[in-house]
């Protein structure tokens, strides 16, 4: 393949997946471990390696107690297709309150990957401006897509721990969710890479683990791998940079996380 | 769902373990600490992580699909007999190892092998779930299979 070729058909971010890079690799935000092209490349460009080097772009923000998780900040997403609008209606506020409730309650200790602080800021949100317009699905912003998918399936898990839904609707109450967290989800948004990203598909590893979707169950954590490890959730980030302990801790249980999924959907059971 | 099939995650990562804190704890300045009377939800992912860490060492030991571990030839030879012996008793003593530093409050239930009567607080489902991972280990199949 010569590299004239590959200039061609290079897309934005500067690689490809054969690790085909352009001559000139942008600082991405993403991990490129020393063995790879784009290292290779850069130490040339830059005249050092990155990663060996602390950087403080990255200095903890000033908000109070809220995880800063929904920047997308590899490429934007190509424009979302096919969603549909329905899926962004919200359940009676009591219900989804209680639902969201069960999570936290049952779910959370065992697989704690979203920030509770954070996520029901979120969620308190959603409901004063859902009130303020009309419910007509215009949602293109890629956080809140994500944010959006991940309620949906914590409502998916939540649901099925409820004392309010009847035992026998409950699979089938969860399945909706589910089903509108994909619609939601558009795979577009593997183009860009976020931690909420890893965090919406390590909570629908831990949806589907409960039902019939055992291959999706697998494929789904093996994507919160990579994609966790695309970020660099594998390396200790306070190594490289000064963190807040939100963030640290954060990172720190997704990457655990995605550690204790990945071994438990490969050895056994639970 | 058994899969029995190979991780992903190899030994390439360096992440310690996440503290014993609750979310609400957690700041963006300084830094927030646990209150001591309170049992951290985060034990069990803690637990979790050591454990399974352990497990795959011994489903990569005895399970692994690489030739070398072939367990019909394994047993033909009495070095590799003795050196398979060795490493299920070093592998025994990480787990041994491993439940003296389960937090006290969800070390219950694998101290006495009994389950929780109760799974209502979220100590006792951490606990009630940790003596499952520990309890469905592969250690047992591994000695109905030898």
């Amino acid at each position: 393949m010569s590299s004239q070729i590959d200039h061609e058909n290079a897309i934005p971010t500067g690689t490809d997946a054969l690790a085909t890079v352009t001559s000139n690799p942008v600082d991405d935000g993403l991990i490129y471990g020393g063995s790879s092209t784009i290292a290779f490349v850069r130490s040339f460009t830059h005249g050092a390696t990155e990663l060996n080097k602390p950087t403080v772009r990255d200095t903890p923000n000033n908000n109070n107690g809220h995880l800063h998780t929904d920047r997308p900040i590899a490429a934007q997403p190509l424009p979302i297709m096919e969603r549909c609008p329905s899926s962004f209606l919200l359940p009676p506020r009591r219900s989804a309150n209680d639902y969201v409730q069960c999570f936290w309650e049952y779910i959370h200790p065992l697989f704690p990957v979203l920030h509770k602080t954070s996520f029901m800021e979120k969620y308190a949100h959603l409901w004063s401006t859902e009130e303020g317009r009309e419910r007509d699905g215009d949602v293109s912003d890629v956080n809140e897509i994500i944010f959006a998918s991940t309620l949906n399936l914590v409502f998916a898990i939540g649901c099925q721990f409820s004392a309010s839904v009847p035992a026998q609707n409950k699979v089938a109450l969860a399945e909706d969710f589910y089903q509108r967290s994909r619609k939601i989800f558009v795979y577009d948004i593997f183009d860009s890479t976020s931690v909420s990203l890893v965090q919406m598909l390590l909570v629908s590893g831990v949806y589907l683990q409960s039902t019939r979707y055992a291959s999706r169950c697998w494929n789904v954590v093996g994507l919160a791998i990579r994609t966790a490890q695309s970020l660099g959730l594998h390396l200790d980030v306070a190594k490289y940079r000064r963190e807040s302990q939100l963030n640290k801790e954060m990172a720190r249980r997704i990457w655990h996380t995605c550690l204790v999924l990945d071994k438990s959907v490969a050895l056994n059971s639970t | 769902m058994t899969f029995g099939r190979p991780t992903m995650i190899s030994n390439n990562w360096d992440v310690p373990l996440p503290s014993l804190i609750d979310d609400e704890y957690l700041r963006t300045n300084g830094v927030g600490q646990q209150p001591p009377d309170i049992p951290s939800r985060l034990g069990l992912l803690v637990s979790s992580s050591n454990l399974f860490v352990i497990l795959d060492e011994i489903l990569a030991s005895l399970y692994s699909e690489n030739l070398r571990n072939n367990l019909n030839e394994i047993l033909h030879d009495d070095t590799r007999v003795q050196e398979m012996i060795l490493g299920v008793l070093i592998l025994n003593r990480r787990l041994e190892a491993f439940v003296s530093t389960i937090p006290e409050c969800i070390r219950g239930a694998i101290a006495t092998n009994r389950v929780p009567e109760e799974q209502v607080t979220s100590v006792q489902i951490q606990e009630q779930v940790l003596f499952c991972r520990y309890e469905t280990n592969p250690w047992a199949w591994a000695f109905i299979d030898v």
